[in-house]
């Protein structure tokens, strides 16, 4: 049984890692800061998860479990909310961006004039 | 009120999975804090109709969540991977339906962790939100199933009447689009 | 479980390497912060794979500080980005 639950374990301790070795080679891969927050987000959180939930299957303890499965809840709030800051203040700020649809359906507005409501 | 019941008990939760053990004192101890910070920090009460949780609906909601952000990860993992530069970037514009701040919220969140999609910007009032798309074929595809996702996100914690107003039982109701673009310009005006 | 977790680690490794690359390369702020915000989750990531491969949990209170503090890092840069541009 112990056997069972190690392996599963290893497995997505090494899943999860290569998943933020991913996230790191999508931050060179990618082009411009919106692309790279694309491999940044999915990737690390669940790779995180992944890895997270391997150690709370090898943890001795129910109060490690619980720390640990709680990381990984609040990775799921964190990670997208962390991201649409950097995704807003930088299209505010005019880092440069790469439309090669076409599309942009959302107008820069200058950063001050929220400055103020916010 | 039953919101603010809500984040006492999860405020308590954590205290308790960080004191990584269920005693009594850890409990009584965890639900002071989160009274006190509850009292000390009160969450504006947002105008309309109170949330609630169907059981069901989440359940279906964060079985589709996990769907997609597994989904979500081999998008990205292919696009790292191979060689080619499949890349099609673009910013669409999604008018929501804008029921609450917090559906809003958890919209715009699983949005940034479904596939090839991150919320950039939100507008209030009428609620938009702002996607960066990574393989951009079609907007009109991007905002049917944003409103998709919403409408599942509102059976799962939305208010009756909000759920009342989604229509047929079914949960495919937004996949016709002119339905679904006709809906969100009906919305803001309740 | 010390073979996957040495597998895990040098996975890890390679991507911290990378996410300082990023820092270091950047070529604006958001991308510096994106690059610290990735490789704070490696670190965490780092601490859980210790945790899996020894059972040991004297170091997840530093995994939760981590992870929160990551968190607050990001936010508090991109509101600086807002305000005065990357």
């Amino acid at each position: 049984m112990t056997g069972v639950v190690d392996t599963v374990a290893g497995v997505l301790v090494v899943a999860g890692s290569l998943l933020a070795l991913l996230a790191g080679v999508g931050l060179h891969r990618f082009g411009d800061v919106f692309t790279r927050m694309h491999a940044a987000t999915k990737p690390a959180t669940l790779g995180l998860v992944f890895v997270l939930v391997g150690a709370a299957l090898r943890a001795s303890e129910e109060g490690a479990v619980m720390k640990l499965l709680l990381v990984a809840a609040l990775q799921f709030v964190t990670a997208p909310s962390g991201a649409h800051m950097v995704g807003r203040a930088a299209y505010r700020a005019g880092v440069p961006l790469r439309i090669s649809s076409g599309v942009e359906e959302l107008r820069r507005r200058p950063a001050a004039e929220d400055d103020a409501t916010t | 009120m039953t919101a603010r019941v809500s984040v006492v008990a999860v405020l308590a939760a954590v205290w308790v999975a960080l004191w990584e053990d269920v005693t009594p004192a850890n409990v009584v101890s965890g639900l002071l804090v989160a009274l006190a910070v509850t009292a000390l920090f009160p969450n504006r009460p947002e105008p309309g109709s109170s949330a609630r949780l169907r059981p069901v609906a989440a359940a279906r909601l964060l079985g589709y969540f996990l769907w997609k952000l597994a989904e979500a990860n081999a998008v990205v993992a292919w696009e790292v991977l191979t060689p080619t530069n499949r890349v099609n970037e673009g910013i669409v514009a999604i008018p929501v339906r804008g029921m609450s701040g917090g559906i809003t919220t958890i919209v715009a969140n699983a949005i940034s962790l479904t596939p090839g999609t991150l919320t950039i910007d939100v507008d209030d009032d009428p609620c938009v939100l702002y996607v960066h798309v990574l393989h951009l074929r079609d907007p009109e595809e991007v905002r049917r199933e944003v409103l998709h996702l919403e409408a599942l996100v509102i059976r799962a914690f939305g208010p009756a009447d909000a759920v009342a107003r989604l229509g047929g039982r079914g949960e495919r109701v937004d996949l016709a689009p002119s339905q679904a673009t006709e809906a969100t310009r009906e919305e803001p005006t309740p | 479980m010390i073979p996957a977790t040495n597998l895990a680690f040098a996975a890890l490794g390679l991507a911290a390497l990378l996410c300082l690359l990023r820092l270091v390369r950047g070529d604006s702020l958001a991308d510096r912060i994106v690059a610290v915000d990735s490789l704070v989750l490696v670190v965490v990531a780092g601490i859980g794979v210790h945790a899996a491969r020894t059972g040991d949990d004297v170091y997840l209170d530093v995994l939760v500080v981590a992870a929160l503090l990551g968190f607050v890092g990001t936010t508090t840069v991109a509101r600086f980005i807002e305000r005065r541009g990357a």
